[in-house]
Order: structure tokens, then sequence, then C-alpha cells
């Protein structure tokens, strides 16, 4: 048997249940509002956002430094120096071949006219002689004003300068100059005369 | 268009998992005006409980991933809405829990029989939200005393003693609107 109690709960319980409410107002667009802010594709671009500009901060130092000179240029200058003359020493080396092969030609024209005279030139030595002090030169003279940093030279060279000797004067000669201040200012002048020198005036 | 016609709930939860608007939106049309309900009984403003509804539904979406499939999508949607109007209650109103009343007085009450003419919504609109809540969560949702104690922060003992305090109140406010009608009709 029910009594009213359970009727009562009952009858609310169904009622709930049952009853539908339309919202009063547009829910949805709401909800997509607030769903759209709370998405993790924000915090992925965000994370692309902050990979990219750490990316490009990183390459852009990386070049800057590359392409700064460096502080070390006394250096270099010996460096370049050194290069060249490495360079003048090992570019002969590289054109002996050809060299050779045409004082081969000349050996040949030489034995043609001369063949009792069997002398034997060596093609080596005679390509080094007479070709190069002619060819190598200028190459010399072109490398040189490659080096970065002109003034940095200057003062190298600057260095190398002799230091002027100072000049000590003899005491003796310093008085004997005070005391003929006269006569020797009459030669500078550059006249010839002949003067006497009274040493036993005062 | 699969699941405006083939209205597959895995189809629909594997949809809502992946995030996707479109199933979402399905969700909502599906459930809004049955949550209100819900969110209704237990916030009497309609603007406050459209509020917890909102706050309830971007819950169910951002969360949707810790749904394991244990139980029903839409009771498991419900209780994030009912959880959700009565953390609305807790920060919003000041909730007093009387002290507790005698077991034995809760039994011995007999009261004529109730027509199911009344409104059950302007009923719980009249209750002190204490009341409210624990009678929601017992009669509606069927949580037991110790659900209720764990949800609410509160005794057992007090869980009962507001329940029965919410159904005598029920009564008195049912019979007070009889007694109106029958003056109104002499």
């Amino acid at each position: 048997m029910k009594t009213s109690k359970d009727n009562m709960e009952w009858q609310i319980k169904k009622q709930m249940e049952e009853r539908e409410i339309t919202p009063s107002r547009d829910l949805w667009s709401e909800i997509e509002l607030q769903n759209s802010s709370n998405r993790p594709r924000l915090q992925v671009n965000w994370i692309l956002i902050a990979a990219c500009f750490l990316l490009t901060f990183g390459l852009g130092s990386v070049f800057f430094f590359l392409n700064q000179p460096s502080e070390t240029q006394p250096e270099n200058v010996k460096k370049t120096a050194k290069n060249n003359e490495e360079e003048i020493i090992k570019v002969p080396v590289q054109n002996n071949i050809p060299l050779a092969v045409e004082n081969n030609n000349k050996k040949e024209v030489k034995k043609t006219l001369s063949e009792d005279n069997k002398e034997v030139i060596s093609p080596v030595a005679v390509g080094q002689n007479k070709l190069l002090p002619k060819e190598m030169v200028p190459i010399k003279k072109l490398e040189i004003p490659q080096i970065s940093n002109p003034r940095l030279m200057a003062k190298a060279d600057s260095l190398k300068t002799p230091v002027k000797k100072k000049k000590y004067v003899d005491p003796s000669t310093l008085l004997f100059s005070v005391e003929h201040k006269d006569v020797i200012e009459k030669t500078k002048d550059g006249s010839n005369v002949a003067t006497t020198i009274d040493l036993n005036a005062k | 268009m699969k699941l405006l016609f083939g209205n597959k709930k895995n189809d629909l939860l594997s949809l809502l998992k992946k995030q996707d608007p479109a199933a979402q939106k399905i969700f909502y049309e599906q459930n809004v005006k049955r949550f209100l309900s819900v969110s209704k009984s237990y916030v009497s403003d309609l603007y406050q409980a459209e509020d917890c509804l909102i706050k309830a539904f971007c819950k169910i979406f951002k969360h949707i991933e810790s749904f394991r499939g244990e139980s029903n999508l839409e009771s498991w949607a419900r209780r994030i809405v009912v959880n959700e109007c009565l953390n609305f209650i807790k920060s919003h109103k000041t909730v007093f829990y009387l002290d507790e009343i005698n077991q034995s007085f809760h039994e011995d009450i007999h009261e004529p029989e109730i027509d199911c003419d009344f409104n059950a919504q302007e009923l719980l609109d009249q209750l002190p939200d204490a009341y409210r809540m624990v009678f929601n969560l017992y009669v509606l949702e069927g949580y037991s005393h110790q659900e209720i104690a764990d949800t609410l922060q509160i005794s057992m003992a007090v869980s009962k003693t507001q329940l029965f305090r919410a159904k005598e109140k029920l009564r008195k406010i049912y019979f007070q609107q009889q007694k109106k009608v029958k003056n109104e009709n002499v």
C-alpha cells in the first residue's frame, strides 16, 4: 500500500524526469566560444611560433658570429705573408711540366743544330733559370694588395724600421764650438774664408 | 549525416573524443532541454541555471576522454551537470545545515494522500537550498546518504535530517496551496 509520502516523492520524480525546458537564450554560441578558447590547437600554434622564433634567432646569431672579423688581426697578417711565400714557391712546381715539355723541344732543336757538341742541358734547370724570374714576379705583386687590412700592414712595417741613434756630443768639441761660435757661423754661411784662430786670445 | 540518421552512440562518442564540433552540437541538441530541467531543479533562477549548464557542457567536451564507457554517456554527463550546479550553490550562496533529529521521528509520519495535480518545480523552488540539494540528490539522482554526505561534505546523519525536513516542508507547502485553492473556489 502506497503512503502519501511515497506518492509525493514519486510524483515529483516523474514530473522532473519528463520535463524539458527550452533555453531562453542561445547557449550553443557561448559554449562554442568557450570551447574554441580552450582548444589545444592554439597551444600548439604558440609552441610552433616559439620554436620558429628560437630557430631564426639561433641561425641569425650563428651567421652573425661567423661573418664577424676575428680580433687577432696581426696574426692574420703574418699568415698571409707566409701563405704568399708558400704560393710563390709552389706555383713554379706546378708549371714545371709544361716548361719541361717546351724545353725538350728546344733541346731537340739544339741537338739538330749542333750534333757534335753533345752537351746535355738539363731541361728543368734551364726552365727555372730563364722563365721563373720573368713570369712569377708579377704574380707576387698582384697578390700583395689582397691583404685585408692595410693599416695593420703599415703598423707592422713601422715596427721594422730602425730607431734613430742618439747623437752624443764630445764635451771638448762642445766647449770648442761655444768658444769659437763666430768662426763656425761664418763657415756655415758657405764662405770659404780662411780664418785664423788665436788660441791664446781670450 | 551518418550521426543524424544512424544515431550510433559509439560513433558519436568517438567523434566527441576527437573534439569534432558537429558531434558536439548534436550531443548538445540531444540533451540541452533535459539537462536544463535538471539544472533548474537545483538552481531556481533560469538564467543562473543556464550559466551552470554552459559550464557543464564545456567540462563535458573538455573531459570527454576521461569517460571510459563504464556507464551511459548521458548519465555521466548528467552527473557533471549536477556537480556544476552544486558547485554554483556552494560558491554563490551560504548554505546552513540544521542539527540532527532522532531516527524514530523520521518514520512515524502519516499524511493523507496527495493528488497528482501539482507543479513539482513550484514546490522545489520554495525549499531552502540545503533541503533542495539533499532532496534532489536522494530522490531524483538516486544517491545514497553516504554519497550525499561525501558530495556535500556533511555527515550521513545530517543528510538524513535534511531529507526528512525537506519532505516535511514540501508537504506543508503542498497543503497550504491546496487550502488556498479550496478557499478561492468557495
